[in-house]
């Protein structure tokens, strides 16, 4: 199982993120996600270099952040592309 | 597991190895605020200064006539708030996050205490004093002698030359930043801005589409250049 964990703020951009990631983690068995907002722990922020939100953090690594137009869909996309 | 703290991006901590970086960064109290919360008001007799971990922080006042001045717009790794660190103890400006923002409070009693046990960070603090000193002379001149498009075009510039990437010329503006707070910038309109950047989007010196907002930086820095900014290059 791959816990991830969803980085947010308030903004829209932020919730569309996660409404997207949701519908995508419920989708796949091996993925656990967890949205956190940074305003309950913004010492997270610091830790792991966060400087732009929404942020997927796995491990305590960084794999995205920042605009979620540049990176929520082409995920979406790759993982449920249709095989040819 | 011991934990190295990243505040990598901060350019006050530029040259600390990450165990140095570990040290001084457990010690900083870390504190988020909301969209169009205040950090701080003018007036406020002020004791911190403040590093960006995330968002974007506009600082400004509003004049005798009620309209607000934008004073300047700060990004992740910026620090701000520290103009009390000479002999003008009280807030001129009021700081408030324009999204999400989450900072690193210094007060100058850990200021100083870090500034003793690194002394690079001092070295790192007078660069970046002379950095916005420049851009402050370049902002003033651009607002003091030139006409509204490159009024607005000096303060693109200065955001350029501070955020730009290495990669490539094109640098984005934050989202965060509406046309109305770079009329509140450029003492101009905000139909007057709105204007120019159609103008600017149609000859290829900005672009992006809405609320995306891209700045050439070689090309503004040409036009500039042509029209007499060259003393400030």
């Amino acid at each position: 199982m791959t816990h991830l964990t969803l980085y947010l703020g308030d903004s829209e951009a932020d919730s569309t993120a996660k409404d997207l990631l949701e519908a995508w983690s419920e989708q796949m068995p091996t993925i656990s996600l967890e949205c956190r907002s940074i305003h309950a722990d913004p010492v997270v922020a610091v830790r792991l270099g966060i400087t732009q939100l929404p942020a997927l953090v796995q491990e305590d690594e960084i794999i995205v952040q920042g605009a979620p137009q540049a990176w929520v869909l082409p995920l979406l996309n790759r993982v449920f592309a249709q095989p040819d | 597991m011991e934990e190295i703290w990243n505040l990598r991006n901060a350019h006050l901590f530029k040259g600390l190895s990450p165990t140095q970086m570990d040290d001084v960064v457990k010690s900083i109290p870390v504190k988020s605020f909301r969209k169009n919360k205040y950090i701080f008001m003018a007036g406020d007799d002020a004791d911190a200064l403040y590093i960006i971990q995330v968002g974007t922080v506009k600082v400004a006042y509003v004049d005798l006539s009620g309209e607000e001045k934008i004073l300047d717009i700060f990004q992740a790794g910026d620090i701000f708030g520290y103009l009390f660190l000479g002999k003008y103890r009280q807030r001129i400006g009021n700081a408030q996050a324009l999204g999400d923002v989450v900072l690193c409070r210094l007060t100058e009693v850990d200021f100083i205490n870090l500034i003793q046990r690194f002394p690079q960070i001092a070295l790192n603090f007078i660069r970046q004093q002379a950095d916005e000193y420049r851009e402050t002379v370049a902002r003033m001149h651009a607002l003091m002698s030139m006409d509204a498009r490159h009024r607005l075009l000096g303060t693109l510039l200065t955001l350029a030359r501070r955020y730009c990437c290495d990669e490539g010329d094109w640098f984005a503006l934050p989202e965060t930043l509406t046309q109305e707070d770079m009329a509140k910038m450029t003492g101009l309109n905000r139909s007057t801005v709105s204007l120019l950047i159609n103008e600017l989007r149609r000859e290829n010196v900005l672009g992006g589409t809405g609320r995306e907002l891209l700045v050439n930086k070689a090309r503004v820095e040409a036009i500039m250049t042509a029209k007499g900014s060259e003393i400030l290059e």
